[in-house]
């Protein structure tokens, strides 16, 4: 969900440097925001807690205001951790402390930009911390209040623990409306060199639910495979997704009522590569649209579900696609 | 590569670059675009068992970081996990290194996250001339890593993207977690199409001089189930046990494919314990070829179904889904087979009663 | 108030004056109070009399003159006796009846002793040692009645018998009479005793080393049993020839518990001393060539007994083929009721026969669980109905108590005629239907599995190797199908794959409920579950094999295979490849044709380092595949007919050494600097002619001493069927072979190559 980035790689770079296309470096953290002028919502940095759904740009943001508040000594003002770090109830007590306790006093740098007299940690995905290394927090955070503030950042506000939230103004995070997706996708369009179309956006928005981070990887991901062609079917094709006449011929193969025909089509499905985690979840989008009655609907919503938890779990992918296909032949024959 | 060192033939030509890869020619064009760009992002190829995506990565390889890239070392090593050292084999070259963590098991993760650290942290040594800046970590047979293991990796992932890059392998995307899918991106690499195989299994002929018929090749093809390794391994078999071959040439199957299609004989002759005692023996047998108990349970599903009456099937395949699934995460495949066939038995049974009534 | 020093009288019911002195010790108190004042100095030597003050009843306080408060309580009137007598309305603290009936009853008891007494009198049997003295009574009672004299025993008179035999054949060793003259001693030394616990084994043994004059010595699994120690001790037992005269008697060892740790290290060591002992033993008579006599080197001239439960446990093995082994079976009802009748006698405990003998069942007539549930319940009662012991759970032996119980407990019904135990528990319960019997069985069934909670998985693995063979009755297989679904559901609470123990005290349900779905009334013998362990042995051995092969595939190719996919697709096409049908031909008569194919084989096995090595086998080397994939191919049970791979040894040797050639030449072609010296040094002792030959003679000095003659004739016929020059040669150069064999680097073998295959060729078919 997050990524760890190198956070002076980012800092060192100016903007010149985004066209800079032979940094091997991944979209999301070549165009991610430098500055909060750069996000949509800019707010003053107090103990802030943030939660909305995934990948709205909850991250960015604070970076961006950490790099606005703070310009060349971000690095020392910031302290961020993410899930790929440590964060037990060891690390709470030991270098988040150590981190708070050094007071810094407010200082202009050479710009002759204030630089507030606080420090900054960020706890990014803070409801995957664990109950005692959140509740070992939270006496931190007042006593060395003066001195740092504290950025929580998380999917879920129901995960942090009361005492905790309650100390921090909470910003809620909205999904990103497809306009200004659609935006940023433009823009990254243009500087890389790909051709912008209606159907490209809508695609993407398609694969991507509203996740700016995965929109923007799938469009990486296509470009690099399919250059100047990139479109949706390119998209698809990256995203994993099975293609909607796959789907329609399992359907199809179940109608026929014969269990051969059914055979051979799941065979051939499988043979082809197609996930069948994947099938599953379109068969669901395929199905409730279809012209069954609710009752069938269900029946095969079921089935679908126990199959879907079975191919987590690791089963084979023949048997539960069989056995899903079965129980549509079973219902459209009614 | 055609000279005769001794090889089999599906190792002796197996296609070394994209230019020679002959199949998939979509996909070969994609990947050669990709590997021209400069940046490479972690990649997931999947598709079954034998369509070529093991050839695929080495060719990807190659044409990444040139021909230094087949000079590779195995190298077996120790790693030391609390008291327990396991040995893993890491085949490398001085771009890449390959590793199949699933040998291991249980200690998958702390496997993965040694060796890509280990890699990571280590720069390239002809760093200046290469023209790439990252090292490539092949990690075979993804899916057959714990979810824990596959945890680790994203996060190792992550933080090393700026020295390595991952190309993951797998039959599935299914048991992959969704996170790491969607770090990657996916390439799918289907089985190659029965003439697809048949064109493959004749230019193997003519480089080897043998006469091989179309109907024969087909044949094979067909008996593969479209997978390539296997029929070029059967068609040397083949070869070497008969040559010239007969018009009609018998391509056997696999042992274990027989032995399965005679236990759903057995299974749907009678149906009682003693005979589910004989079953026993043979699931047995199968395990201890070390044949996977969810292909075993997969194939002899294939072969009961085709023994059965259409009403029955819906059943034979629910309880196969479901004992397949519970095979899974239980411990013991051997109990969860031998409980398949009774299901099937009992149901099998009823269904014969009902019909004499 | 700053200190109570008082302690609490014993005596305070009976309404004595206490004082209590509080301040100052052992300042005088006022007299003027009318009561027994003891001053503090007493109060150390009396304490008992002294309490401290007692709010809860009535006090006089006194104030003497030097300020001391005393506390004087005052004396109850009625004492607790008598209120009690006064509230009952009775004069006697007992009613009468109760009175008289206790005289009767001491009566009778005694009457009935005098009567008992003079029955055993009349019967001439020697009394059994009574002690009913007050200081023996915390004695347990097993070793209160343990019997010291043969007469005593308990057990079978037979076996009794045997074990005296056996040590009175040693008599005229240890005792005897002509001195100076080393008599023989008889010809088995030890004496393994075994049977089930409490069937009087120990006592046995003990009981007749004291019967035949011996001073009996044991060594139990109390006592440290590292293998140094326990052979210091046994040396020591047995070793101690010549001192016996002085009134000591001659050692008799008795090993109790020889198998006592199961499978462990010491059992083991035990065994191996005792072993080495009786090897020794034998080796003395018939030589002792070098001089040094070590004292080590002893004479097994004492009696050695060891004792064990099982005479079948693994580290017996070795042991109970050099010893002669004696079952010791239990004892017989009646002659245990015979001895706890005598038991009860002497301790007062009023028991009826029928009780005995269901306590006798209750117990599996194990001596010591029946005494020791006899003192238990004597110590509550002074008659023992047998409801007692019913209702009593101790020495309860009817819980299964090890695996092979609980196997056969749960596929067996229990049958509930024909014990005196059963009808008394079905009497016990006097609604008596089925189903409360039946849940006895399921009862102490729960039980034995909890007991056993450890090993909950064999149990499991016993229930599913088991459960066909019971023949419950289930047409439609439907029993069969939910027998696996709670050994599924088993598996899942026990952690399935993944080890997580918090649902695993749910699985105990799962063997009852196959118990209920499976057992039968009928006999079964449970046996060890043997088939999944051979099949993850197997498996496992597969796994290395193929594990090995892939380890070994040259790099190139090694990431293109997985273990899957090695079994899956590769290995039997391989083998196939690997044309097994060649192995039939004589390398000899190889057609140009044929010789261009194994060629062709060589280099195929050479790039997957399939090799055919030697194996030693029932005296004959024969030819086996390394790594083993052959063993991969057979499928028993299968109706098809495997690749077999039972070739000839010759052209497996041929293909061998072929590639042992191919190897060389390979490694010559890189080490060419190296190979030239060495050859050329060589070569220089074998004055013989052409340089590539002469490298034949690259081995050890030993193989130089052999008789060259041969090497020019072999030379002759290389290449080509042989006819032996001389019957002596090939038998020489098959010493020297197997001299190879042993001490084989790849170079010596490599240059005999052509050489040595002609003569052992030919050395092959003079030994068929």
């Amino acid at each position: 969900m997050s990524t760890k980035r190198p956070l002076e790689a980012p800092s060192s770079k100016s903007g010149n440097d985004r066209s800079d296309s032979g940094a091997p470096l991944p979209w999301v953290e070549k165009y991610r925001p430098k500055s909060v002028d750069e996000v949509s919502y800019q707010e003053e940095v107090v103990n802030t807690l943030r939660a909305s759904i995934e990948r709205t740009g909850k991250t960015s943001t604070i970076l961006a205001i950490g790099r606005q508040l703070y310009g060349d000594l971000f690095k020392s003002r910031v302290k961020e951790l993410n899930a790929s770090d440590e964060r037990g109830i060891n690390v709470v007590r030991t270098s988040i402390k150590a981190f708070a306790q050094v007071a810094t006093s407010a200082s202009t740098n050479a710009s002759g930009k204030t630089i507030p007299p606080y420090k900054l940690i960020i706890l990014d995905e803070a409801d995957a911390m664990t109950q005692d290394a959140q509740a070992a927090l939270r006496r931190t955070m007042e006593t060395y209040s003066k001195t740092t503030r504290f950025c929580l950042i998380c999917n879920y506000v129901s995960r942090i623990i009361e005492p905790l939230a309650s100390r921090c103004a909470k910003f809620r995070f909205k999904s990103l409306t497809q306009e200004s997706m659609e935006e940023r996708i433009k823009y990254i369009c243009d500087k890389e060199g790909i051709r912008f179309t209606q159907e490209l956006g809508n695609g993407l928005s398609q694969v991507s639910g509203g996740d700016l981070r995965r929109a923007i990887n799938l469009l990486q991901s296509a470009h690099s495979m399919y250059k100047e062609d990139t479109n949706a079917a390119a998209l698809f094709e990256v995203a994993g997704k099975v293609p909607e006449q796959v789907v329609e011929g399992l359907i199809e193969a179940a109608q026929s009522n014969s269990f051969d025909t059914l055979e051979s089509a799941v065979t051939e499905t499988i043979a082809n590569g197609y996930p069948a985690s994947q099938i599953v979840s379109q068969l669901f989008d395929v199905i409730t649209d279809g012209p069954l009655r609710d009752l069938q609907k269900a029946k095969i919503a079921e089935v679908l579900a126990s199959s879907d938890k079975a191919l987590q779990e690791g089963a084979d992918e023949f048997l539960q696609l069989m056995n899903v296909f079965s129980v549509v032949m079973q219902e459209a024959s009614r | 590569m055609s000279k005769n060192d001794g090889t089999l033939w599906v190792d002796r030509y197996r296609p070394t670059s994209l230019e020679k890869l002959d199949i998939h020619t979509d996909l070969t064009n994609q990947l050669k675009k990709m590997c021209t760009s400069d940046n490479l992002p972690h990649l997931l190829f999947y598709g079954p068992s034998g369509a070529g995506k093991k050839t695929r990565v080495k060719a990807v390889l190659r044409s990444l970081f040139g021909a230094s890239v087949e000079k590779v070392k195995v190298e077996h090593k120790a790693i030391k996990i609390n008291t327990k050292t396991i040995e893993i084999s890491i085949v490398s070259s001085s771009h890449h290194v390959e590793v199949n963590p699933s040998d291991v098991e249980f200690q998958d993760r702390v496997v993965v996250q040694e060796i890509i650290k280990e890699i990571a942290q280590s720069v390239p040594l002809d760093a200046g001339t290469a023209q790439k800046s990252f090292k490539v970590v092949v990690l075979h047979e993804v899916d057959k890593l714990s979810k824990d293991a596959q945890h680790a990796l994203r996060r190792t992932m992550e933080k090393y993207v700026a020295t390595c890059r991952l190309i993951l392998v797998c039959n599935s995307t299914s048991k992959v977690i969704d996170p790491l899918r969607s770090r990657c991106l996916p390439v799918r690499v289907p089985l190659p199409t029965i003439k697809e195989i048949t064109s493959t299994l004749q230019s193997i002929a003519k480089k080897e001089g043998v006469n091989l018929s179309t109907d024969l090749a087909n044949r094979i093809a067909e008996q593969s189930g479209r997978n390539l390794r296997k029929a070029i391994l059967s068609f040397e078999a083949a070869k070497v046990k008969q040559y010239p071959f007969a018009p009609n040439q018998v391509i056997e199957r696999a042992d274990w494919e027989d032995f399965i299609k005679q236990m759903a004989d057995e299974i749907s002759q009678e149906q009682s314990p003693q005979r589910l005692q004989l079953i026993r023996s043979r699931f047995y047998e199968l395990l201890v070829h070390c044949i996977p108990p969810e292909i075993i349970m997969k194939n002899l599903t294939m072969e009961l179904l085709g023994r059965v009456d259409t009403e029955l099937k819906y059943d034979v395949v629910k309880w196969a889904a479901h004992y397949e699934q519970r095979m899974q995460t239980g411990s013991k495949p051997i109990f969860h087979l031998e409980a398949f066939v009774a299901k099937f038995m009992s149901l099998y049974k009823q269904f014969l009663s009902g019909l004499l009534e | 108030m700053s200190k109570r020093k008082a302690s609490n009288s014993p005596n305070e019911e009976n309404g004595e004056i206490e004082t209590v002195s509080l301040l100052n010790r052992g300042s005088p108190i006022s007299k003027r109070a009318k009561t027994t004042i003891t001053p503090k100095k007493d109060q150390t030597k009396k304490p008992s009399s002294y309490s401290h003050i007692d709010h809860a009843r009535d006090a006089i306080c006194s104030t003497s003159e030097s300020g001391e408060r005393t506390y004087i309580s005052l004396r109850e009137k009625p004492s607790v006796s008598m209120k009690t007598f006064r509230k009952s309305g009775q004069l006697l603290a007992t009613p009468i009846n109760d009175l008289l009936d206790q005289m009767t009853n001491e009566r009778i008891e005694k009457a009935y002793q005098k009567v008992q007494e003079a029955e055993k009198i009349a019967a001439g049997k020697q009394t059994f040692r009574k002690q009913k003295t007050a200081s023996a009574s915390n004695q347990m009672w097993v070793d209160k009645y343990k019997p010291t004299r043969f007469m005593e025993l308990l057990s079978s008179e037979q076996s009794n018998r045997a074990v005296l035999q056996w040590l009175k054949n040693w008599d005229e060793t240890v005792f005897g009479t002509q001195a100076g003259k080393l008599p023989t001693p008889p010809a088995s030394k030890i004496l393994l005793l075994s049977g089930p616990p409490g069937a009087g084994k120990t006592t046995l043994a003990h009981v007749v080393a004291k019967h035949c004059g011996y001073k009996s010595v044991e060594i139990n699994a109390s006592d440290d049993r590292t293998t140094k120690v326990f052979e210091g001790k046994v040396r020591d037992a047995v070793e101690m020839k010549a001192n016996w005269i002085g009134g000591n008697k001659p050692n008799c060892l008795i090993i109790d518990e020889i198998d006592g740790i199961h499978e462990g290290n010491e059992g083991e060591s035990a065994v191996n001393v005792l072993l080495s002992l009786l090897r020794e033993d034998k080796e003395e008579p018939t030589d002792n060539p070098d001089k040094k006599k070590k004292k080590s080197r002893l004479q097994l001239s004492r009696p050695i007994i060891c004792i064990c439960n099982n005479q079948y446990a693994p580290s017996l093995r070795k042991l109970r083929t050099a010893v002669t082994v004696f079952d010791l079976d239990k004892p017989t009802p009646t002659r245990l009721i015979q001895r706890l009748k005598e038991v009860c006698m002497a301790e007062g405990v009023r028991v009826d026969q029928s009780t005995l003998l269901s306590l006798c069942e209750l117990n599996e007539c194990d001596v010591r669980s029946c005494l020791h549930s006899l003192q238990f319940l004597a110590a509550k009662h002074s008659t023992i109905t047998s409801s007692h012991i019913v209702d009593t759970s101790v020495g309860l032996k009817d819980i299964p108590r090890n695996i092979f119980e609980l196997w056969q407990s749960i596929f067996q019904k229990q049958s509930k005629v024909g014990s005196v135990l059963g009808r008394l528990l079905a009497q016990k319960r006097r609604e008596g239907d089925k189903d409360k019997e039946n849940n006895s069985q399921l009862r102490n069934l729960t039980v034995g599995l909890n007991n056993s909670a450890s090993d909950l998985k064999r149990v499991m693995e016993g229930c599913h190797e088991h459960f066909l063979r019971v023949n419950y009755i289930d047409p439609m297989i439907t029993k069969t199908v939910e027998t696996y679904d709670w050994m599924i559901f088993f598996e899942e609470m026990s952690g399935g794959a993944h080890g997580s123990w918090e649902l695993s005290k749910y699985s105990t349900t799962a063997p009852l409920a196959i118990h209920n779905l499976c057992s039968t009334a009928s006999q079964f013998s449970s046996k060890f579950p043997t088939v999944d362990r051979n099949f993850r042995t197997k498996r496992n051995e597969n796994r290395a094999t193929v594990k090995t092969f892939l380890h070994d595939l040259q790099p190139a190719i090694h990431s293109s295979y997985t273990h899957d996919i090695l079994f899956l697709d590769f290995i039997e096409p391989l083998l196939h490849i690997l044309q097994p049908t060649k192995l039939q031909i004589n390398p000899s008569l190889l057609t140009p044709q044929e010789r261009e194919e194994i060629n062709q084989l060589i280099r195929f096995m050479s790039a997957y380092n399939v090799r055919y090595k030697t194996k030693r086998e029932a005296d004959k080397l024969v030819y086996v595949m390394e790594p083993s994939l052959e063993n991969l191919l057979p499928w028993e049970g299968s109706n098809r007919k495997s690749v077999e791979f039972s070739g000839r040894d010759g052209m497996k040797e041929f293909i061998s050494s072929e590639m042992n050639r191919e190897k060389f030449k390979k490694k010559t072609e890189i080490e060419t600097p190296k190979t030239p010296s060495t050859t050329n040094q060589k070569t220089t002792p074998t004055k013989e002619n052409s340089p590539s030959k002469g490298r034949l003679w690259g081995s050890p000095p030993e193989k130089k001493n052999k008789p060259n003659p041969p090497v020019g004739q072999v030379k002759d016929f290389f290449g080509r069927p042989l006819q032996p020059a001389s019957p002596s040669t090939p038998k020489k150069a098959a010493a020297a072979r197997v001299v190879e064999e042993k001490e084989k680097t790849s170079f010596k073998y490599r240059f005999q190559e052509g050489f040595t295959n002609a003569v052992r060729r030919t050395v092959y078919m003079k030994d068929l």
